[in-house]
């Protein structure tokens, strides 16, 4: 990452978020206790966990146990945390699993927000449909080889195909 | 680290496992030393070894449940998954681990310190009520009372190691419960020379419980003991893969 390996970074943090799991949290943690514990880790401000439970709209709830939280709360609690460190580059595992129709528009709306503040944001999904409508560059990675990278334009011919044709005609002839 | 020690300190105190612990010790030791010095004949009580003896009810507990606050500081991270973003904000894992172990220790002091001096009171308003009369000097307060806190800080290095090894909450509190109450009781029973050298009958001696072992050998077999399974833990949490 970055030509280093991810534990040689200095404060780490500050340059990668990551979301790898949707329920990392302890039920019995406030909210704001969870983003406390990691900013204190980082040696990041106290005031930085205020800043980014506002950013994912979160705040009103932040002093509430995790266990209280919706799917789609907790999932904007993950954000926040990546977002702590104020990082270049988001790394989100599935984000928008289990979320309702209007969580998914929040999370689309938020992460091109995000990227239109010149940060990369990866997004690993199988939901392509959504990944077509939220990106703009596509990777096709299957059983952990990579069979296509591009812009979604450009993969999708000008929108003559969706995304979801390309990834199962490139798959089949994989399988094949 | 002094970020990572005070993340460490927050996590214990934001949630209510360590007041639910203490309580739990409360009410262990609150009801032990009670019926143990109900239930003596007075004569089993009137010596000051007798009684030193009757205060191995609260060196044990604090022991035991400084383990169990050591194990839970590992294992609850890893039971909920918050493993994961803890690693990813400190990759270095030894600093995480030291952090533990300092975290961990600082609680068991705390819960020596509230084990040992709830049974004093509790044994010494029971001996008031038989009529016994108090043996125990100043000094034996004193040793009861920091080496209940010290014995009970290298049980929460063993607890938190224990933990990391184990990595499951459940077999981790069980695992040290069955210590301490099965084998190391048992043990007493039937092979008393071997029971004194384990890390409860050490930290007996180092309360000053039992004079089967000095305080010096005492001191260093449990800071054996939890170097050994702190260490263990260590190197499994550097090697294995957090899934």
């Amino acid at each position: 990452m970055f030509g280093r390996r991810y534990r040689e970074l200095e404060q780490p943090i500050r340059r990668v978020g990551a979301v790898l799991e949707s329920a990392d949290f302890h039920p019995a943690r406030s909210g704001r206790n969870h983003l406390g514990t990691l900013a204190l880790a980082a040696g990041l401000p106290p005031s930085r966990v205020g800043e980014v439970l506002e950013l994912v709209e979160l705040r009103s709830a932040a002093g509430r146990r995790v266990r209280t939280y919706s799917l789609g709360m907790r999932q904007r609690l993950g954000l926040a945390a990546a977002l702590l460190g104020d990082p270049e580059l988001l790394i989100l595992d599935e984000p928008a699993n289990g979320l309702d129709p209007a969580g998914v528009r929040w999370l689309r709306t938020f992460l091109q927000k995000l990227a239109a503040q010149g940060r990369t944001v990866l997004v690993s999904s199988h939901l392509l449909a959504e990944v077509a409508q939220t990106v703009d560059g596509v990777l096709i990675i299957d059983h952990g080889r990579l069979l296509a990278s591009g812009r979604l334009d450009e993969l999708t011919r000008g929108n003559h195909q969706s995304l979801e044709d390309v990834y199962l005609e490139l798959t089949a002839g994989e399988a094949s | 680290m002094i970020g990572q020690l005070r993340a460490e300190l927050l996590k214990q105190r934001s949630t209510q496992t360590t007041l639910f612990l203490f309580l739990a010790m409360f009410g262990l030791v609150a009801l032990a030393v009670t019926m143990h010095v109900l239930a003596l004949g007075a004569a089993d009580l009137s010596t000051r070894s007798h009684q030193l003896e009757v205060f191995q009810v609260g060196t044990r507990a604090g022991m035991l449940f400084a383990g169990l606050v050591g194990a839970i500081a590992i294992t609850a991270e890893i039971r909920y998954g918050t493993i994961r973003p803890t690693f990813l904000v400190t990759p270095r894992r030894g600093t995480v681990i030291a952090a533990k172990l300092a975290v961990s220790g600082l609680a068991g002091i705390v819960f020596g310190l509230l084990a040992e001096g709830l049974m004093a009171g509790d044994a010494g308003v029971a001996f008031a009520a038989r009529g016994i009369s108090n043996q125990l000097t100043g000094g034996d307060y004193l040793q009861v009372l920091a080496g209940g806190a010290a014995a009970a800080a290298l049980w929460a290095a063993i607890g938190a190691g224990v933990g990391a090894l184990v990595r499951n909450q459940v077999g981790a509190l069980v695992g040290l419960c069955a210590w301490m109450f099965l084998v190391e009781s048992v043990s007493e029973g039937f092979v008393p020379g071997a029971a004194r050298l384990m890390p409860g009958g050490a930290g007996l001696a180092l309360a000053g419980n039992n004079d089967e072992l000095s305080v010096a050998v005492a001191v260093l077999l449990l800071v054996l003991y939890a170097a050994a399974v702190s260490a263990g833990g260590w190197v499994a949490t550097m090697r294995r893969d957090v899934a």
